[in-house]
């Protein structure tokens, strides 16, 4: 196990490098601001905008760059400086960090526990009515665009905007440790939007993955032994169809570390895909550079942990 | 009274067709009557299980024989209930004084698994694939019997060593995947005991295993059989396996019982012509039909089929939805006479043994010569194969050896 | 039926050559360990030394329980897979180690009908489509119509209706499907014909049906068959000769009726001790 581990880990660092490396490739070949322009402005004179350009290492021939940039990350850590606001890229994605991961946490448990229950109750009433109006429901939810979603809840719930003035509107998210409330409270919609697609996916997906075990020969074993029905769907019947859930698990949270930008963009929460977005729009290189290399990291680790609790989950699942 | 554990031969337990509750002897464990299993599909009623009855008395073992399609496994899980929701079940089963259909669905969870106990054919795909042996076999003494979890291992372990697994407590932490084919069925049959069932449903519990683990299995259901005391109901395909450990056998076919009675008589004396065609249509491990004997490699100048060929039925089994008018079995029936595709024969007790039952219309004295004719052309007599041949196949024929008599047990 | 015999059966069983001779068959299958670079540790003896001599035109049976390496032999033999050692000498050729457009060559030769008859045939495609496969794929009959004849020849040969040529492998019962699969293995006119476990799947009537029509075709097409079974009373029914597997080793073989009636290794004796026998029967007093 020790070994597979140490494999899968030197993997993810190999990934990690081509990932940085394509990046790298993409922002120079792709059409985009230039970024010593747009930080010297719109007067600028040539020679003011040339020596911006010396001042950001961006005379370099490119491969420079990228071996400057990787000894920078390798040896201290340092994701280089965002060329528009002049601080380093680690401490502004480190300050944006908790926005998103309270995004996530929070949605992430709500998706669990609406989607896996009406995957189950939909596979145990398979096609009644309830598991139908649940199917449906689930695909209107998983075909409507997350902003879209969210940009009607805000019109619906939202106190500033919204028909029913129930929820904080878009902005007015806080950091936990100064005003726990608002920040519970400012965060209430977005992770009701967010969860809405993924607990539609959950519970489709469950109830397909649910419905094909409860078929299978050792639940009617289960049942031959007078075990209660109950436990025979959940302690029999659930155990065997959440594993396909728990790898789409580990995959979807490792993506949502990285920022759900469309979201926070929306409801306007200052998260690192917010922090993403606005670096794209300038041309800020390096810190899409940092973001993009974070939400890759969390995605190999994320895999990684999945690809472990397999073996936990599954005992005929063997280490080669 | 006779004891039921002795002398398999006697079969008198079956009593005649709507007689069942006429019988002065000990009382049956398992008495059916009547049971009809019918599954709505979308080209219409699936008629599954379309009226069997039979009685089953403890420490005995009934096999239930038929092909697929035969309705012989819907007919087990109909014991148990375990049948499809949107299936339809009628009848009677009345299992050690409770009527079965007539109980709740909680009722019916209190004797399964601990009356009344069923083990199925793949143990592969039959035990849970994620959880522990161990924990599989505690689960199902504890859904039954209020022990702690320490004290229900302990029996989980008795139970392993009692089926016959070795280092039965190192086994425990096994997963099923782990163990070899036998060991697992094993580890059914052990599950199925946990509780000390009256009895004992095995579908097809030696198909999928290797034929010297299946007999290993066949005996150790007889020995635990013998220990316990409980009946068995055994469904199979297989005849081989009614005659290694079956008291009576019942044959299916197209949802119903066309023949019933011990096994010595139905295997040695069939009195129905689709037990004539399955017995017909086996090859044996001794006996005639021998496909490339001796006598077929003596020297002549020109090609010729082997002695004793295999006589498959002819046709198509039966459909469930809209079966054959009359007889079930004459379309395929090689004795079938015009009437037989109007009248429904019902289980008719033989004249001279009125435990051995058949569903057929020929009239028992004629069967029983017809049965005698394809016994004699089974075992290679050229007259007698005249008649069941054509003339060109005949000439192809060639036989040395000496038909054996009816009756003469040279078999070692 | 007994009037159509071909002169190649004739030729095939009176000549008595030998067609296939298997001499020291070995397949080992590694077992690796190691994180960057793979490390052997041990191999799977499949099959571990076994010899084998088939005769044209006889019916030899192979015999073992699961996982005694009798379909890794079937397998060896078809070429499906190569051998980590020893011989197999067809039709005094050496074809252990052929590759290419050789190994193509041979595929004209040697056919094998599969046990699963569900698994074996391709869904999405006509039964038509099946059976022609090997056809197009030699590019024997190039012409269309002359191929859609041979087809419902095979067809015909196999006991199927050839009108159901365009019809679906689902609309045929467990029986037909397989003799679908006998009519594709029967397409280039093999010389050897390989079947494992070819009825095990089947209803015990529908086994009988199988079963006579391999016997049928053997004598009308002269062909070899070698015959992979768990089952000892259908290689009595079928087989001349036997040959008994067990561990990847050959442990017995010999005529059948002579084995079957006086086994001498152990293993054999079990074997045929397991075999449940039904009342009835009884031996015939042969010469």
């Amino acid at each position: 196990m020790t070994r597979y581990i140490i494999r899968r880990l030197l993997w993810g660092v190999a990934l990690l490098f081509i990932v940085s490396a394509l990046t790298f490739v993409l922002f120079d070949l792709l059409p985009s601001g230039d970024p010593a322009k747009l930080r010297a402005g719109r007067t600028a004179t040539p020679q003011a905008i040339a020596h911006i350009r010396h001042e950001l290492g961006l005379d370099k021939p490119v491969y420079t760059q990228f071996f400057d940039y990787m000894k920078g990350v390798v040896l201290h850590f340092d994701l280089g400086y965002s060329y528009y606001s002049h601080a380093p890229v680690k401490s502004l994605i480190a300050e944006r960090l908790p926005a998103t991961v309270s995004l996530a946490v929070g949605a992430i448990v709500i998706w669990l526990l609406v989607g896996l229950s009406v995957g189950i109750v939909s596979a145990v009433r398979q096609r009644t009515l309830i598991d139908r109006t649940a199917m449906g429901t689930a695909l209107v939810f998983i075909s409507a665009p997350e902003y879209w979603l969210g940009l009607l809840a805000l019109f619906l719930f939202a106190s500033d905007i919204g028909k029913l003035a129930v929820f904080p509107g878009a902005g007015s998210y806080v950091a936990f440790s100064s005003e726990p409330v608002k920040w519970f409270t400012a965060l209430i919609l977005p992770w009701l939007v967010l969860a809405a697609s993924f607990a539609a996916v959950y519970a489709r997906l469950l109830r397909g993955s649910l419905v094909e075990v409860l078929g299978e020969d050792y639940i009617r074993t289960a049942r031959a032994k007078g075990l209660p029905e109950r436990r025979v769907v959940m302690r029999h019947g659930v155990r065997s169809a959440i594993t396909p859930i728990v790898t789409v698990l580990g995959l979807d949270i490792g993506t949502l570390l990285g920022g759900a930008l469309l979201i926070e963009v929306v409801f306007n929460i200052p998260g690192v895909g917010r922090l993403n977005y606005d670096a794209i729009t300038h041309a800020d290189f390096p810190i899409v550079q940092g973001t993009v290399l974070l939400a890759a990291l969390f995605i190999v680790v994320a895999n990684l942990l999945v690809d472990i609790s397999y073996a936990f989950l599954d005992p005929r699942v063997r280490f080669k | 009274m006779s004891d039921p554990n002795s002398d398999r031969g006697r079969g008198g337990v079956a009593a005649p067709e709507g007689q069942l509750d006429g019988d002065p002897r000990a009382s049956a464990l398992l008495r059916v009557e009547d049971l009809r299993v019918q599954l709505p599909t979308e080209d219409g009623l699936l008629g599954a299980v379309d009226g069997i009855s039979y009685e089953l008395h403890a420490g005995r073992t009934l096999g239930i024989v038929g092909e697929s399609g035969s309705g012989k496994t819907v007919s087990a899980l109909a014991l148990m209930g375990l049948n499809p929701k949107h299936a339809r079940v009628s009848g009677r089963i009345d299992f050690d004084g409770r009527e079965l259909l007539a109980l709740d669905s909680q009722q019916l969870r209190a004797l399964r698994g601990d009356e009344l106990a069923m083990i199925f054919q793949d143990p592969l795909s039959s035990l849970h694939p994620l959880h522990r042996v161990g924990w599989q076999l505690v689960e199902a003494i504890r859904a039954h019997r209020d022990v702690a979890k320490a004290a229900a291992r302990e029996r989980a372990a008795e139970l392993l060593d009692l089926v016959g697994i070795p280092d039965a407590r190192a086994r425990l932490h096994a997963y099923p995947h782990e163990l070899s084919g036998g060991q697992r069925q094993r580890v059914m049959i052990a599950m199925a005991l946990a509780n000390e069932p009256k009895l004992l449903i095995a579908d097809e519990p030696t198909t999928a295993l290797d034929v010297t683990v299946q007999a290993q299995i066949l005996a150790l259901l007889a020995r635990l059989q013998r220990e316990l005391g409980m009946a068995i109901l055994l469904v199979t395909h297989d005849l081989g396996v009614v005659a290694e450990i079956a008291d009576e056998v019942a044959v299916m076919y197209a949802g119903r019982i066309v023949e019933r009675g011990s096994t010595e008589q139905v295997l040695t004396a069939p009195s129905h012509p689709y037990t004539w065609g399955l017995l017909r249509s086996i090859p044996r491990l001794e006996g005639g039909a021998a496909g490339h004997g001796p006598a077929s490699r003596a020297p002549r100048d020109s090609d010729r089929g082997a002695v004793g060929e295999l006589e498959p039925i002819a046709g198509r089994p039966a459909s469930l939805i809209s079966p054959p008018s009359g007889c079930r079995f004459h379309p395929r029936c090689p004795y079938a006479l015009p009437d037989h595709a109007r009248i429904d024969p019902a289980l008719a007790p033989l004249p001279d043994d009125p435990a051995h039952l058949a569903a057929c219309l020929l009239a028992p004295e004629e069967r029983t010569r017809l049965w005698s004719k394809e016994e004699r052309a089974r075992l290679g007599s050229d007259e007698e194969r005249a008649h069941l041949w054509s003339d060109e196949e005949r000439t192809r024929l060639g036989s040395d050896e000496e038909p054996a008599r009816l009756g003469d047990e040279t078999h070692g | 039926m007994g009037a159509t015999r071909s002169p190649r059966a004739w030729e095939m069983r009176h000549m008595a050559e030998t067609l296939l001779e298997v001499r020291g068959l070995v397949k080992y299958f590694p077992l690796t360990r190691g994180v960057i670079v793979q490390r052997q540790y041990g191999a799977v003896k499949a099959v571990d030394g076994i010899d084998l001599t088939l005769t044209a035109g006889q019916t030899h049976g192979l015999v073992g329980e699961t996982g005694c390496g009798k379909s890794t032999t079937a397998r060896l033999i078809m070429r499906l897979l190569e051998p980590t050692g020893g011989e197999i000498r067809f039709a005094g050729r050496d074809i252990a180690h052929l590759g290419g457009g050789a190994l193509r060559a041979l595929r004209c030769e040697l056919a094998m009908v599969f046990q699963d008859p569900y698994s074996s045939l391709n869904p999405r495609r006509t039964v038509g489509a099946i059976v022609a496969e090997p056809l197009a794929i030699h590019k024997l009959q190039p012409d269309r119509a002359a191929r859609r004849r041979r087809v419902q020849e095979l067809m015909d040969t196999v006991g199927l209706n050839p009108e159901h040529y365009n019809r679906y492998p689902h609309e045929f019962s467990g029986g037909q499907r397989q003799r679908i699969g006998v009519a594709r293995a029967l397409a280039l006119s093999p010389k050897l014909l390989i079947a494992d476990e070819p009825v095990s799947a089947l209803d015990v009537s529908i086994q009988a049906q199988i079963l006579n029509l391999l016997r049928e075709l053997q004598r009308e097409l002269g062909l070899t068959l070698l015959f992979i079974s768990h089952d000892l009373s259908v290689v009595r029914y079928m087989c001349e000769r036997v040959a008994v597997m067990q561990h990847g080793k050959i442990v017995e073989s010999g005529p059948v009726e002579e084995l079957y009636r006086s086994p001498t290794h152990p293993y054999t004796r079990e074997l045929l001790a397991a075999v449940p026998k039904i009342p009835g029967d009884r031996r015939t007093i042969t010469g």
